[in-house]
């Protein structure tokens, strides 16, 4: 048996909301799990909307419970498209980023 | 950005191997002796190691310092972090990279202390100089698996590490010795040189079984498939460093078993070890740099799962 292999930079394995995907109502969150322990400080996440414009919102915490997940607490999102870009660096130190979109339904 | 960080691994690497390498080989190497002609050796190499460890120790702890700044850059994406206090603080006191490296700060710090005296205490230095390349296993790629699987790897890279300054750094204190009995080939000279050879190769003979063993164990858990071995640049760039370790083990065996036996009757074997072991310094400082590079590329692609 092959054991796992270790990735040693964090890459995304989760989006809630997923990547590409629609939510019916306005999310509370986004959780976004990676597959390596990030560390708190160096990591983040930005939210704009499909048109660039930045929507306010506090810091993203890495969850005590699982130093995998970052969350960001979201302000009632208006329906439409939104971009969010997240960077991270990896417990092993390793800086990794991306972005994708998701959809409020009307 | 990556070339800092790559130079500043580079001269860790190389620093702490040295000043471990050169402790241990006058342990096993140079054994205490009650004769003039040996403890006049003795003095000479320990006049030697201590410039050497001194030289190195500060080199260690400068670029240790240095890294923090790349570190700091790198981290936060930005070449302006690496002057930024706020960053700065953050990498040495909020990241697990900066819980390792407050430790090898304090062990450089202490390494420089130690050699600043006219006659450092040698077990001291020995002893500092082992933690200061352990808890560079501490960091890296190692440190990414959690809980007990995550320390045993940290364990495994810890001997993997010890075993290769043992190997590396004695190369320097050996060539050392050959450069003692080249000036002045006199019987005792020779001998001295005949066992420091004979108990070099010795510690070498564990010192490679267990890099080989532990760094079977480090690619099975980092690229995990012969297949992933070739099909990464990373595991193409290990493979290459597997074969410059080769390499290294080909050039002993020649110097064990065809040069060493003959120094005592034949002044070229001498000159020929000098020329041998130089080349295996050389090949020993092309294996540093490809960890050097090694530590800061992803071991595996990521495939997407989930």
């Amino acid at each position: 048996m092959a054991p796992a292999v270790a990735l040693a930079h964090a890459f995304l394995d989760q989006a809630a909301p997923p990547v590409g995907g629609t939510v019916p109502a306005s999310p509370k969150e986004i959780r976004l799990t990676f597959s390596e322990g990030i560390e708190r400080h160096f990591s983040g996440i930005d939210l704009a909307t499909g048109d660039g414009r930045a929507v306010a919102t506090g810091a993203a915490v890495v969850d005590p419970a699982n130093d995998k997940q970052l969350v960001l607490a979201l302000p009632p999102l208006a329906p439409g498209r939104y971009r969010v870009r997240w960077h991270v660096v990896s417990v092993d130190t390793h800086r990794t980023e991306g972005e994708y979109s998701f959809a409020v339904a009307p | 950005m990556d070339e800092a960080l790559y130079a500043c691994r580079f001269v860790q690497f190389t620093a702490a191997m040295l000043i471990f390498g050169a402790a241990a080989f006058r342990v096993y190497g140079l054994p205490e002796s009650d004769t003039r002609t040996a403890s006049s050796i003795l003095a000479g190499f320990d006049a030697w190691f201590g410039n050497v460890a001194l030289a190195a120790a500060l080199v260690a702890l400068i670029s240790a310092m240095a890294f923090v700044l790349c570190q700091a850059a790198a981290m936060a994406g930005s070449p302006a972090a690496a002057v930024d206090f706020a960053a700065v603080s953050a990498v040495l006191l909020e990241t697990r990279f900066g819980g390792v490296w407050c430790w090898h700060l304090l062990l450089a710090t202490l390494l420089v202390l130690a050699c600043l005296g006219r006659h450092p205490r040698r077990p001291v230095v020995l002893l500092l100089s082992v933690g200061l390349l352990a808890s560079l296993g501490w960091v890296g790629h190692a440190a990414m698996d959690a809980g007990l699987a995550g320390i045993a790897h940290e364990l495994n890279q810890t001997v993997h590490l010890l075993a290769a300054g043992l190997w590396l750094g004695g190369l320097v204190p050996l060539a050392w010795v050959l450069r003692q009995a080249r000036r002045q080939p006199g019987a005792f000279e020779i001998s001295v040189t005949r066992d420091a050879l004979r108990n070099f190769s010795h510690i070498g003979y564990v010192a490679v079984a267990l890099i080989a063993l532990t760094g079977a164990i480090n690619a099975l858990l980092l690229v995990g498939s012969l297949d992933a071995m070739f099909d990464t640049s990373y595991g193409r760039l290990l493979a290459f460093k597997i074969l410059l370790f080769l390499a290294m083990v080909i050039v002993a065996l020649i110097n064990r078993f065809r040069l060493a036996p003959r120094i005592s009757h034949d002044s070229g074997a001498l000159r020929a070890l000098g020329r041998t072991v130089a080349l295996e310094q050389g090949l020993a400082l092309a294996v540093l740099a490809i960890i050097s590079v090694l530590g800061t590329w992803p071991p595996a692609p990521y495939d997407g799962r989930g």
